[in-house]
């Protein structure tokens, strides 16, 4: 509460303080921030994609290291080597776990993973996957 | 005891070669890349692809790719699109495909050091 206070009230100071041209460039780069806000506020609005924050997406799939995680890892029975998912394409991740859910594709691990998933959680965990680069 | 050790040597040796009649056919490469022509529609090169809900196959695990076709072929993975293409490949056909974009130099990769 003392924090804020002091926050409001350095504020109004610091903008009187500025010459008239700085004041101008935070008038405008307010402008540009309720823009983006507006435009983000949009894309999260429409259901299909909702929009992935890569840093929480980071910690949701700590998870997915267990198994996509070891090299050459491979499923029990059929045996094959589970794919490598980091660097793979956003919406194909977004797709993949969707279907999961809803049961077009049956993994019992992964069904169980997508179904503990809610929308954004998924479009997170896709926006961190999509941007790994391998190490 | 040598008589119940070789009706197990005999029991294994069944499995064993019931194991290897359906295992998987052998992937070849170079047939794998000519027939991949109509993936390319969708998946390009196998790292550019033509839209992100379209996966990279490019450097993916064959093994996994065989799976996948062969579950795309079954329906037991359904997707309208990848039914359509699977519907007619055979066993060598799929093993091919596998070979050949798994072979191909990819951006993929497992997730191996970035485990926190």
């Amino acid at each position: 509460m003392a924090h804020r206070a002091v926050y409001n009230f350095a504020l109004p100071s610091l903008a009187i303080a500025r010459p008239p041209d700085a004041l101008m460039t935070r008038c405008s780069l307010l402008l540009t921030n309720i823009l983006a806000a507006c435009l983000l506020s949009g894309l999260a609005a429409s259901p299909a994609f909702a929009k992935g924050d890569a840093a929480r997406g980071k910690t949701l799939a700590y998870t997915c290291t267990g198994c996509h995680g070891i090299v050459e890892y491979k499923n029990a029975y059929p045996s094959y080597r589970v794919p490598k998912i980091g660097g793979q394409n956003e919406g194909y991740i977004v797709a993949a776990l969707h279907d999961y859910k809803r049961g077009e594709r049956n993994h019992p691990t992964m069904t169980a993973q997508a179904r503990s998933f809610s929308d954004q959680d998924i479009a997170d965990i896709a926006a961190y996957l999509s941007g790994l680069k391998a190490k | 005891m040598t008589r119940t050790a070789l009706r197990t040597a005999f029991l294994a040796t069944g499995l064993l070669a019931a194991g290897l009649a359906t295992a998987s056919p052998q992937g070849n490469v170079t047939a794998g890349q000519k027939k991949a022509q109509p993936c390319a529609a969708c998946h390009g090169d196998g790292n550019k692809t033509l839209d992100a809900t379209y996966p990279k196959l490019a450097g993916q695990y064959p093994d996994y790719l065989v799976k996948a076709l062969s579950e795309y072929r079954s329906g037991k993975r359904q997707n309208a699109i990848m039914a359509g293409q699977a519907k007619g490949l055979s066993d060598q056909d799929i093993a091919d495909l596998a070979a050949y974009f798994g072979s191909r130099a990819g951006g993929i990769h497992d997730l191996s050091g970035h485990q926190r």
